[in-house]
């Protein structure tokens, strides 16, 4: 009990010298930032495109049976757009990027260390948070955010598509009423708190490689491991996040 | 060890984020400009004594068009005094919304939610000047509907009182009559008997006619004009003229639906209605079509009132083969179609017969008519 605790308090002393880096890194290392950039979104790019038309399809296939029976089908498209975009869009995305890449950054980094090279980079002067882990949780920063976005239209392309083939609505009535119950203060800081869950996937990620034991066995259940953590941090970070959001919103009154 | 990238693939890395980040602005323009954030408004304000449930970001309507948002709703300081509503409108309807115009609260279907409705003023008033009030109209409740039903309902009570009254007076007479106090002869010479029996004759006709009324006004009444809804008519002499209205029907034979005599289906029957409800059904009808369904027959059974039995039962048996099997009453959610179903015995209705629709058609006969009103 107090040994996990102590890991915890490892990990969050490692979390805030990491992202307290980020910003040199940002500056210092566009580059490798693109480039991490490039391989969290171009790669989670065809999964949450899949998965975006498939939510799209099937909350549409689910909801009209249920509205069918109130006759109430053309309220469909309102109630899809809220369901999507205010959460199912956001944590899905941050799911499908935390399977990707928990296991990817916990393995990768995971065979760096065994392989000694993280050791070898500390020693020629490249500390291991400024160069490796710090570009990695800015692209995931970064990434997140537009995979979401992506996700959000995706699904509601899905819905559209359904309702074309299925549906009796046109394409213009489709598009007004899905904005019936949308409001920027809900999609616009769920949308954006998935930046958070980025960076936590990028931070457990690397902590789970970085700490991984010194075996290919161990290589393989850190990669296990990175996923489960990083999947775990994003339901808890959104657990904290959605009602001190929603306070926040109350707070300062937007009524947008 | 190289982690850097290319100029042209971190530029491809670029492009995609900012073609994301564009369709998020696009997304979030569009929800902006929804809820009137982007285009030209301008502000009124309205002051209620109370906003029944409406919600900040709720709709405000003119004539029915969406026309802006409940930008804020601001508490009075002190009980007593006023809610006060400010309203972003949209300012292309600015013309719509003159000075006298009125605002009141009304429900977005049953389980809706509320939204603010702007009625304009007349054209002749200036334009409402920019943060500008608008009149409020009283909000109508539930509650107050059902209070004027209450209070409607009390008042027959009491008509139907003053009818009593005027049937023990009859009773009195014919007591007396009985006990030989007075014959029909004597009655009509006993003048006190006779003022008694006027005055009695009148009052009753009086109450009679006030029960008329308030029964007509009572129809109309929620909850209680629900059940001349579902009954389908409240007027039979009325429910086959109705001039506002494009006519379709479809006749067909009692002897074909019915065994002789009864009121009954014959399966060749049900087959017969089974086509009729397809041919309801092969266009699409509006909510307001109503469905009559009107039985006729020549034999007269010896007695004029079996026989408007019999062709009443006949035509409820169709109108409940077609709900039940066909629901060619659903028209949605709370909603129902307007299905009557008379029996004429061998009268048709005065009114069918000025407009000379009945010529030509067998005298046993169902008539399915819909009636669709030309907006």
């Amino acid at each position: 009990m107090l040994d996990r605790l102590e890991g915890f308090g490892r990990f969050v002393d490692f979390a805030l010298r990491a992202i307290l880096a980020i910003p040199r890194a940002a500056i210092a290392r566009p580059l490798a930032c693109a480039r991490q950039f490039e391989r969290v979104a171009w790669g989670s790019l065809p999964i949450v495109m899949v998965a975006g038309l498939s939510v799209g399809l099937v909350t549409w296939l689910q909801m009209r049976r249920l509205l069918v029976v109130w006759a109430a089908q053309e309220t469909l498209p309102s109630v899809l757009a809220v369901a999507v975009l205010v959460e199912t869009g956001p944590i899905l995305a941050s799911l499908l990027v935390a399977g990707r890449l928990g296991a990817g950054l916990a393995a990768e980094l995971g065979s760096m260390t065994l392989t000694e090279e993280i050791d070898a980079r500390e020693v020629l002067g490249a500390p291991t948070i400024s160069t490796l882990v710090a570009p990695r949780a800015i692209a995931c920063m970064i990434a997140v955010p537009l995979l979401t976005v992506l996700m959000d239209t995706f699904a509601l392309m899905g819905g559209l598509i359904a309702e074309m083939t299925a549906g009796s609505l046109s394409v213009r009535a489709y598009n007004t009423r899905s904005l019936d119950f949308l409001w920027l203060r809900d999609i616009v800081p769920s949308t954006l708190k998935t930046a958070v869950f980025g960076l936590l996937i990028g931070l457990v990620g690397c902590w789970t490689g970085l700490h991984a034991d010194r075996s290919t066995e161990a290589v393989g259940h850190a990669a296990t491991r990175g996923v489960v953590r990083s999947m775990l941090a994003v339901f808890a970070a959104n657990i904290v996040l959605v009602p001190l959001i929603q306070g926040l919103v109350d707070r300062i009154g937007w009524a947008g | 060890m190289s982690h850097e990238i290319s100029r042209t693939r971190a530029l491809l890395n670029a492009i995609l984020a900012l073609a994301v980040i564009a369709v998020a602005g696009f997304g979030a323009t569009r929800v902006a400009r929804r809820h009137w954030q982007g285009q030209k408004t301008f502000s009124a304000r309205v002051e209620m004594a109370q906003v029944g449930g409406l919600e900040l970001g709720g709709k405000v309507r003119v004539q029915g068009i969406d026309a802006g948002v409940v930008e804020a709703i601001i508490p009075p300081s002190l009980p007593g005094k006023p809610i006060s509503l400010v309203l972003r409108i949209d300012e292309g309807l600015r013309h719509l919304v003159r000075s006298d115009a009125t605002a009141r609260i009304t429900a977005q279907g049953v389980i809706g939610a509320k939204i603010l409705e702007i009625v304009p003023g007349r054209p002749d008033a200036t334009p409402l000047a920019d943060g500008g009030s608008l009149r409020a109209e009283p909000t109508v409740e539930f509650a107050d509907l059902l209070k004027d039903a209450a209070s409607a309902l009390k008042r027959i009570d009491s008509v139907a009182r003053s009818a009593e009254t005027g049937l023990g007076e009859i009773t009195a007479i014919a007591a007396e009559i009985r006990a030989g106090r007075g014959t029909l002869g004597k009655l009509v010479r006993d003048d006190e008997a006779y003022q008694r029996l006027i005055a009695m004759s009148t009052r009753g006709e009086k109450a009679l006619g006030d029960l008329d009324e308030n029964l007509a006004a009572l129809k109309r009444t929620w909850p209680i004009s629900r059940y001349f809804n579902g009954r389908g008519f409240d007027d039979r002499d009325r429910v086959l003229f109705q001039p506002g209205s494009e006519r379709e029907s479809r006749t067909l034979l009692v002897d074909n639906l019915f065994e002789p005599g009864r009121a009954v289906l014959t399966s060749g029957g049900r087959k017969e209605l089974d086509d009729v409800a397809r041919w309801f059904f092969k266009f699409h009808r509006p909510k307001t079509t109503e469905v009559v369904i009107a039985a006729f027959t020549d034999d007269p059974l010896g007695d004029e009132d079996l026989a408007q039995a019999l062709t009443q039962e006949q035509a409820e048996a169709v109108r409940r083969y077609l709900t039940k099997q066909h629901a060619l009453d659903s028209t949605g959610w709370f909603s129902s179609r307007k299905i009557a179903a008379v029996g004429f015995g061998t009268q048709a209705p005065r009114t069918l017969a000025e407009t000379g629709a009945v010529k030509g058609l067998p005298t046993r006969r169902v008539e399915i008519i819909l009636f669709t009103p030309q907006v």
